[in-house]
């Protein structure tokens, strides 16, 4: 059996169950062998010793004062264009915190609306497929002509 | 922006917050930011070990810490070997023994 034909004989999922009975559970990838004879099917655990290489969406690093992750002179990983809305969420929330105060109310309205439309601009720019060329479509005979 | 430019700005409108207050609000905001928009892509590579099914997600090598890899939000897409594999849409509804 080719190389190929090994890997492509195994199928991930993603395990939301948890194996302890209480607490908080992080998903687990799980990654297994399958093999067909007849009517069955099995599910084995897969070799040992490949490489194994995940792609998905991340969170961004932490912001840090010292250490691992964004320092005071360091930029976020996000698009700079995006960096002023997570200030707006800050000043909003410092104004949620103090709503006793006159004004606040509005004032953390205003940046909440900042926020909601930096989310918005950012959901766009992660949907974007980096491709402008245009494709068409053959029509076929019979259908959809 | 850098994170200190950042806190300088919220500080003109909250200058009764410290830095460590505002630091919590903005990784709160990064990681709402991110789990909406999904707007960052990262990869992760982990080496299969003998009689394991499940690699967490937060901790794919195994040793103990997640501070060495990314934190995942989704998966689009496992390579095997470098070869691309299916998922399955729904767990197994029985393992084998091995």
């Amino acid at each position: 059996m080719s190389e190929r034909s090994k890997a492509l004989d195994h199928v991930w999922w993603i395990e939301y169950s948890s194996e302890k009975s209480t607490g908080y559970h992080v998903p687990s990838i799980a990654v297994a062998k399958v093999t067909s004879a007849d009517t069955t099917t099995s599910f084995t655990t897969a070799t040992s010793g490949k490489s194994v290489r995940i792609y998905g969406s991340v969170y961004d690093e932490d912001f840090v004062e010292s250490g691992t992750g964004i320092a005071l002179t360091e930029e976020p990983n996000i698009p700079s264009q995006f960096h002023e809305g997570l200030v707006h969420y800050v000043i909003m929330k410092g104004y949620e915190n103090k709503m006793s105060a006159e004004g606040s109310m509005q004032k953390a309205g205003y940046f909440r609306n900042y926020w909601n439309i930096c989310i918005k601009m950012g959901t766009k720019y992660g949907n974007r497929n980096f491709d402008n060329t245009g494709f068409n479509i053959k029509p076929a005979d019979g259908f959809l002509m | 922006m850098k994170q200190q430019q950042m806190i300088e700005m919220v500080q003109k409108h909250h200058p009764e917050m410290t830095e460590t207050e505002i630091r919590i609000y903005l990784n709160k905001a990064l990681d709402e930011f991110c789990e909406q928009t999904k707007i960052l892509k990262g990869q992760e590579t982990f080496t299969t070990t003998a009689d394991t099914r499940y690699y967490k997600l937060d901790d794919l090598d195994s040793d103990g810490s997640g501070a060495d890899q990314h934190k995942f939000i989704d998966v689009d897409r496992v390579d095997y070997n470098n070869y691309q594999i299916s998922r399955l849409q729904e767990p197994p509804e029985k393992y084998s023994s091995s």
